[in-house]
């Protein structure tokens, strides 16, 4: 690995403060699986660090990230234009461990809360079985609600869940969980792939706490340093003591957390 | 042209190190760095026992420096021999061993275990750490640090750095109790005492809550502090503070360090020191500048 300078193809505002951006990056799209993240600097002196984001979607040579603008160096990643470049590592991290299982009455279920849905495409697009496939999205509102039509394109089978009740169920994600348990069951028997918010990983364990055929990768963020492992900046409490999100993540067994 | 410069006995044959905790063991960065444009790698601190560090959140970017608190979280002296070291025997560059400790015992300790390993070129001892004694750092005593490297020099023959606090009143007086006690060199700054609130949460951003403040932040006080201790100390200066290119390194030496190091920034851009070198070159061919030694302390000249 090394540091690269990638090129931006396309970027593309898709919600009032969410950016789709197309990257040009065949050393990583060649080698990342889902899960991982580039750890992207802007050059500007705004930031010190480097920030983490997901790798959304692969095709062919091109990477697609999907970021919301928090602060100032998403802000600076959103004013750049097509044809800039970036400085970025990657891809880095321990990303989702695809369970393919010849048994198909293990049903994959990927849950995105918010921004959340950013690693779960790159997810979607590798898992077999898409029809199969269950994505839970989750949102405030009708306005936010991301990629709902990608992953129908993928034949994905999506249920959305807004604050407000104005698009899909009134509730959370985890509401929608608990209902397909309830409905269908999956004769208890299910792969979870989830990233959101530190509450909803919470309600969704205790959901799962007693189902021992419901498996739960999550990917979990924390503030990151140098993206590498050096730094020991990015550190997690697990059961079996501090782990790394940047090389032992960002994605972790739920049950090793909660 | 030659950039070499000693420590003691040992001579770096380039005058950029990486700081200590930015940089692990080397071993880790052996597939991104090229190690043949770095003076030596100072490892992250090593203590007695292992210490698993502070509760996160430990790091946070102000936009213009880095405040950490990763609480000195390494794999104790015993797991450094038997994990670490192997792996770095398989990089070739020169290695300062970080020692930390909570008495002066501990230092010694850790010194004689690890002092027969030619790996080792030198120590850099970190006097950042909150002595239990002393119920306050090291470094911000004179008298404390003269002790410690007084006992310290008798454990080993290679050279010794001594890496103070910036957190002081005048730093020239625990970098002189430094050069008295027999140190080979003085490591300046460490980071500077700092915290962060979350206003949305009315909450310290940092797990414990206080932390160490570096990058491009500190710069202009870890200058100043170069400054003052090359006018007080013969023993080399291993300066830093916030570089993040040739220019910042030029003027550390052009202050009175003879070594530069560089933390923060290899977070970001791990194979800096390549570029800071190949800068640090061309600045002196362009002002005809042919060797270090010129360079070094020349902002004093009137
Ligand atoms: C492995 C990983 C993958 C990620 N992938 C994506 C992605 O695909 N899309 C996306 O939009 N975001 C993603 N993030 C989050 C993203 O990295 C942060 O939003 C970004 O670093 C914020 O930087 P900033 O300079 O814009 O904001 P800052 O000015 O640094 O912070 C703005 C606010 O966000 C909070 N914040 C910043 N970083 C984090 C963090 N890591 N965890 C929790 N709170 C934080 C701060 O408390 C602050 O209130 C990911 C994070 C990780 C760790
Ligand atoms: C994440 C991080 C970890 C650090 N760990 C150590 C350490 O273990 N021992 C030590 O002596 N200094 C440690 N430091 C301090 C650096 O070695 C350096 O002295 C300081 O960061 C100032 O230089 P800079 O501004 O170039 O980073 C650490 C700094 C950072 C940012």
């Amino acid at each position: 690995m090394r540091e690269l300078t990638i090129k931006i193809k396309d970027k593309k505002r898709i919600k009032d403060d969410v950016f789709l951006m197309d990257l040009y990056a065949p050393e990583i799209a060649t080698r990342a699986y889902p899960g991982q993240f580039i750890h992207i600097k802007t050059d500007d002196k705004i930031t010190v660090l480097r920030r983490p984001i997901s790798i959304h979607a692969v095709n062919k040579n091109v990477i697609s990230i999907l970021f919301r603008v928090k602060g100032s160096g998403t802000r600076a990643l959103s004013l750049l234009s097509d044809g800039d470049t970036l400085n970025v590592l990657g891809p880095l991290g321990h990303g989702f461990s695809l369970k393919p299982r010849k048994n198909d009455a293990f049903v994959n279920i990927l849950i995105g809360g918010g921004m959340g849905v950013a690693p779960l495409m790159f997810l979607a697009q590798k898992l077999t079985n898409k029809e199969s496939n269950i994505v839970i999205l989750g949102a405030s509102d009708k306005n936010s609600v991301l990629c709902e039509k990608e992953f129908k394109t993928l034949n994905c089978k999506v249920h959305v869940a807004t604050d407000d009740g104005s698009r899909g169920a009134k509730g959370s994600v985890t509401d929608l969980l608990l209902d397909l348990f309830n409905k269908d069951g999956f004769q208890g028997k299910a792969n979870i792939y989830a990233c959101g918010p530190e509450a909803m990983f919470c309600s969704i364990n205790s959901i799962i706490a007693d189902k021992k055929n419901v498996n739960c990768q999550i990917s979990y963020e924390q503030f990151m340093g140098c993206g590498t492992g050096i730094c020991c900046g990015c550190t997690v409490k697990t059961k079996t003591g501090y782990k790394k999100a940047c090389k032992d993540g960002p994605v972790f067994n739920i049950r090793e957390i909660w | 042209m030659k950039l070499d410069v000693k420590i003691g006995r040992v001579k770096l044959e380039l005058p950029v190190v990486c700081a200590s905790g930015t940089f692990g063991f080397a071993e880790e960065l052996k597939n991104l760095v090229d190690f043949s444009k770095i003076g030596a790698v100072i490892t992250k601190t090593v203590t007695l026992d292992m210490r698993e560090g502070n509760p996160p959140p430990r790091i946070f970017d102000t936009g213009c420096g880095v405040i950490n608190a990763v609480g000195l979280e390494n794999p104790g002296v015993k797991d450094f021999i038997e994990k670490k070291l192997p792996a770095m025997r398989k990089v070739s560059v020169k290695y300062i061993f970080s020692v930390g400790g909570f008495s002066v015992r501990e230092y010694s300790d850790v010194i004689s275990k690890v002092d027969k390993f030619k790996e080792i070129a030198c120590y850099e001892l970190n006097l950042s750490c909150p002595n239990l004694q002393l119920k306050r750092i090291v470094s911000q005593d004179p008298d404390a640090i003269y002790k410690l490297v007084r006992k310290v020099r008798k454990e080993t023959n290679k050279p010794i750095i001594v890496k103070i606090t910036p957190e002081v009143s005048d730093i020239t007086e625990t970098a002189y109790a430094a050069e008295c006690a027999g140190a080979d060199a003085v490591s300046l700054v460490n980071t500077f005492f700092a915290m962060a609130i979350n206003i949305n949460t009315f909450r310290p951003v940092l797990g414990n809550v206080t932390g160490g403040y570096s990058g491009r932040a500190i710069k202009p006080m870890a200058l100043y502090r170069v400054w003052k201790v090359y006018e007080k100390v013969k023993i080399p200066i291993i300066g830093g503070g916030g570089i993040e290119n040739a220019d910042d390194a030029v003027e550390f030496l052009l202050a009175g360090a003879s070594i530069v190091s560089l933390g923060t920034v290899n977070l970001v851009h791990p194979n800096i020191a390549n570029d800071i070198v190949a800068g640090i070159k061309s600045y002196m061919d362009k002002n005809n500048i042919k060797t270090l030694k010129r360079l070094i302390g020349k902002a004093h000249e009137k």
